[in-house]
């Protein structure tokens, strides 16, 4: 029997529910596992992008009367919500 | 981190992966290489520039035809699949790799693996994106959405994204000095591994040239040298196509954006992300679901009804991770939101978040086949796609260089001001952009489904419902000028920002110590329970969670765990949909295209008439009262590759042939105008009346097709092809004289022919008497009758 008729043999109607069912089963275990971390785990991954941030004198001013605050700051990183 | 440099920035940059210098403390020194992030960054605004004036000029010849000048390469069919290659692979694409290889670097501690594979992939994705530009208006294309690039640079692209780019990024994340992954690397990594298999999966090919090649030890054309044919056809191409094409948008426009917004908004907005819980659950879930949702591309199609069915589930599903991803970034903002209204760079991700969000519910909306029914084929799509494309990508893109400008070029952003005209540029711009491109969908959807009080339809022709969208279309020019002179001014602030640049760029020397080459991950969990049964000891130990914990701690088990997710969805719906023959039921008055015909089809592909026309009659009476009998899949049998289309600037051509006589065809592409009391939008093609077919490559065509299967019998021995092409051309010459057109002597080897030839035999095939039964039990099947449909010539014989 070839792999064609195999596969002809099918009911493929019920491929949507069976895929449903597949993302279900791995979506709860995902849910599961995210909520059973711990939070100072959560916490220290969620500053790691904070962490990295070198400073650099600005050499030529904007021509903007204002400060460009946003570019020469040290973050203090913080606390995530979870 | 970061400590008084007491190693020179040049020592650390010798030193080898394994023997990395270290200081007196034992702390591994590392400088991280920002000049490939400069390299990329302003190939990001080159592009970007480049994508949105294509854009502009394609925009301008749908209002105003003769924009393109009746020049073969500014032709509207030829210039956007440049449009929208540029935007995504130059512009996009380039974004990603400058954000890519700034964050990965500094959230893995360490340097980019080889600075080598970094340059190697600079250089060879800009010459990937010269060729495009060097190809497609010059009609070399394979002919299918986003994956129009021919076969020679398929390969390059192959090589260049998974040798260069995710062999570098791959072995960074190995020799990384942060045990952690953050999240944007999952989606990085998601990103590299799915576009690689859906690049590979949707470009096989037979390259038509190399098989003249070998047959014949000559090459006798250019043209021939680049042409391939997909292995796949009709059905089949559409389903890998799409699949291909949707999960190009999340895989290349989505997830490396997201892992972007993970890493630049908590820089710009100086807090960390609202909830990583959340941002763990929207990647899973987006990599599970994502990759399934390409059919609903293709709803009411000859596609079989249950892969549609598993495309619309799974898009709507794909709401909720969208949204929490949406969320999750707007709420990282959270006690920031004063800060929004001074800062420009904030002003662009949160637009940016905001189109996500929009974007992101609109998709699953028009996957739901009813409102498909009305969308598909309408601008509606397109605005969905720049609503995406322009302000989710574009605005990310432009606030993540914008922040980091300052820190690429060590000094101040030249100004602020600048910044924030680029950004109101931008938002006028898209809204007028989009808003006009909804409405003019809408209308069109709804004029094509009008009916009048006697059940007529209301704009039985087509044109009626073009020229009523040109005030929309003009309203599109001023939005993507708007946007365009947006992107100009960044340039402008960009340049003179980097003039300021100091005259060397400092190289901060960053110390970390190296990860224990002999860690093992989180000890195996133990089973809580007493239970009596193996099985519920491995439960409790799988929902302790330690599996997870350290799969984020592995990189290339993490990196075999996605492709798994992704390849899940790609296998279940390509499997049944290759394997299974009732899917496709032969229809036994469906033959391959003659020699002459092919040679057509291969100009209408390197035209790009997809662009415009579709060849796909849905099941609605609005489309068959307008077109004809429904399209059915085992009409598309020998279409390497399909031509459905997925929008109708122009009407439905899926049973155009025999409808108007061929100097109808000739003076239409001569002047669509003159045909149409002048208010068709299609551009002339003078240029097919005047180039000739190049009869002698017509063998190549069709011996190639032969390999992929097509039964071409006699006309694959002693040049049979190119006696019969010459030969139909000559009769079709003759009709156009006959019919009032040009002497056949000057028109029987020109282009204009082939495509006739091509267009004349579109959808008739069902029409034909089915040819006569030879075996008693065949009767049942072929059932001849003299109004023969295509429902009493389908049978579920494989070929």
């Amino acid at each position: 029997m070839s792999m064609t008729q195999i596969v002809s043999f099918l009911d493929l109607a019920i491929f949507p529910s069976l895929a449903l069912v597949f993302f279900l089963a791995a979506f709860i275990a995902v849910i599961w596992n995210v909520f059973s971390t711990s939070k100072q785990e959560i916490t220290a991954a969620a500053n790691i992008p904070l962490d990295d941030d070198v400073v650099f004198t600005p050499r030529t001013p904007s021509i903007d009367t204002e400060s460009n605050a946003s570019t020469v700051t040290t973050p203090n990183g913080g606390s995530s919500h979870d | 981190m970061d400590q008084q440099a007491n190693l020179s920035a040049s020592d650390i940059k010798r030193a080898s992966k394994a023997n990395a210098l270290q200081d007196k403390n034992g702390l591994e020194a590392f400088v991280y290489d920002d000049q490939i992030v400069r390299m990329f960054a302003w190939a990001t605004v080159i592009w970007g520039i480049v994508a949105f004036l294509v854009g502009v000029i394609i925009a301008t010849q749908l209002a105003f035809p003769e924009a393109g000048f009746g020049v073969s390469f500014l032709s509207f069919g030829r210039l956007r699949p440049l449009h929208t290659n540029a935007a995504i692979f130059a512009f996009a694409g380039n974004g990603i790799f400058a954000a890519i290889y700034y964050s990965t670097q500094r959230l893995c501690k360490a340097r980019m693996y080889s600075d080598l594979l970094s340059k190697l992939h600079f250089y060879g994705w800009q010459l990937i994106i010269v060729s495009a530009a060097l190809t497609l208006p010059f009609g070399i294309t394979q002919g299918k959405e986003y994956a129009e690039l021919e076969w020679p640079i398929d390969i390059a692209i192959a090589v260049v994204w998974l040798g260069f780019f995710g062999g570098n990024f791959l072995m960074t994340l190995i020799h990384r000095r942060e045990r952690h992954i953050y999240v944007a690397l999952w989606f990085y990594i998601a990103t590299i591994i799915t576009v690689a298999m859906l690049h590979v999966f949707n470009n096989l090919w037979v390259p038509a040239g190399l098989v003249y090649l070998f047959q014949n030890g000559e090459m006798p054309s250019a043209e021939l040298a680049l042409k391939s044919y997909p292995v796949y056809a009709g059905v089949q191409d559409a389903l890998m196509q799409w699949w291909y094409g949707h999960n190009a948008v999340a895989f290349f426009l989505t997830t490396p954006f997201l892992g972007l917004m993970y890493y630049f908004l908590p820089k710009a907005a100086e807090r960390p992300v609202f909830s990583y819980k959340l941002s763990i659950i929207h990647f899973w879930s987006l990599v599970f679901i994502y990759i399934w949702a390409g059919p609903h591309h293709l709803h009411y199609t000859a596609l079989p009804e249950w892969a549609s069915t598993v495309g619309m589930v799974f898009s709507i599903m794909l709401w909720m991770p969208s949204w929490g991803g949406m969320i999750n970034g707007l709420m990282t903002l959270r006690g920031a939101w004063h800060r929004v209204a001074s800062d420009p760079i904030l002003k662009f991700f949160v637009v940016a978040i905001t189109f996500y969000g929009m974007s992101t519910f609109e998709g699953p909306l028009l996957s739901v086949k009813s409102v498909n029914s009305l969308s598909h084929y309408t601008d509606w799509t397109i605005a969905h796609v720049h609503s995406g494309v322009l302000g989710w990508n574009g605005f990310m893109t432009f606030g993540m260089l914008y922040w980091m400008m300052p820190r690429l070029f060590q000094t101040e952003l030249y100004s602020k001001k600048l910044c924030a005209a680029h950004f109101w540029f931008g938002t006028i711009g898209m809204v007028l952009y989009v808003l006009a491109i909804y409405a003019a969908g809408i209308t069109q959807g709804l004029m094509w489904r009008a009916f009048d009080a006697n059940g007529r339809l209301a704009y039985p022709d087509f044109i009626e419902t073009v020229v009523v969208l040109i005030p929309m279309y003009w309203i599109r020019v001023v939005g993507g000028l708007l946007y365009l002179t947006g992107a100009i001014i960044g340039l402008y602030n960009m340049i003179k920002t980097w003039q300021a640049r100091p005259e060397k760029y400092e190289e901060p020397v960053h110390y970390a110590p190296a990860l224990s080459k002999s860690y093992q991950g989180d000890p195996p969990a133990k089973s809580r329970l007493h239970s009596n049964t193996a099985l519920g000891d491995a439960g409790d130990k799988f929902l302790q969670g330690n599996w997870h914990r350290n799969l984020e701690r592995k990189p290339v088990k993490f990196t075999l765990w996605v492709l798994v997710a992704v390849a899940i969805g790609g296998i279940v719906e390509a499997i049944p949909m290759f394997l299974v023959s009732s899917n496709i039921p032969n229809i036994a008055t469906v033959e391959p295209y003659t020699p002459l015909e092919l040679a057509g089809r291969d100009i209408y592909v390197a035209e790009g008439c997809y662009n415009c026309h579709s060849q796909m009659i849905r099941p609605f009476d609005w489309e068959t009262m307008r077109y004809g009998e429904v399209s059915k899949p085992g009409e598309f049998v020998y279409d390497h590759p399909f031509q459905w289309g997925s929008r109708r600037i122009g009407p439905d051509l899926a049973r155009e042939g025999g409808l108007r006589d061929h100097n109808w065809h000739y003076r239409h592409f001569k002047s669509p105008q003159d045909v149409t009391n002048g208010q068709s939008i299609m551009p002339p093609y003078p240029w097919l009346l005047t180039s000739t077919v190049n009869f002698k490559e017509i063998q190549g065509r069709v011996d190639s097709m032969a390999l992929l299967g097509v039964p071409y019998g006699d006309l694959l021995l002693d040049n049979n092809a190119v006696e019969a092409a010459q030969e139909q051309a000559l009769v079709i010459a003759l009709e156009l004289e006959a019919q009032g057109g040009p002497e056949a002597t000057q028109t029987y080897d020109k282009k204009v022919i082939a495509l006739i030839a091509y267009l004349q035999r579109l959808g008739t095939d069902i029409s034909k008497d089915p040819p006569p039964a030879e075996e008693p039990e065949a009767e049942a099947e072929a059932e001849p009758e003299s109004d023969a449909t295509a429902s009493a010539n389908e049978s579920e014989v494989s070929p």
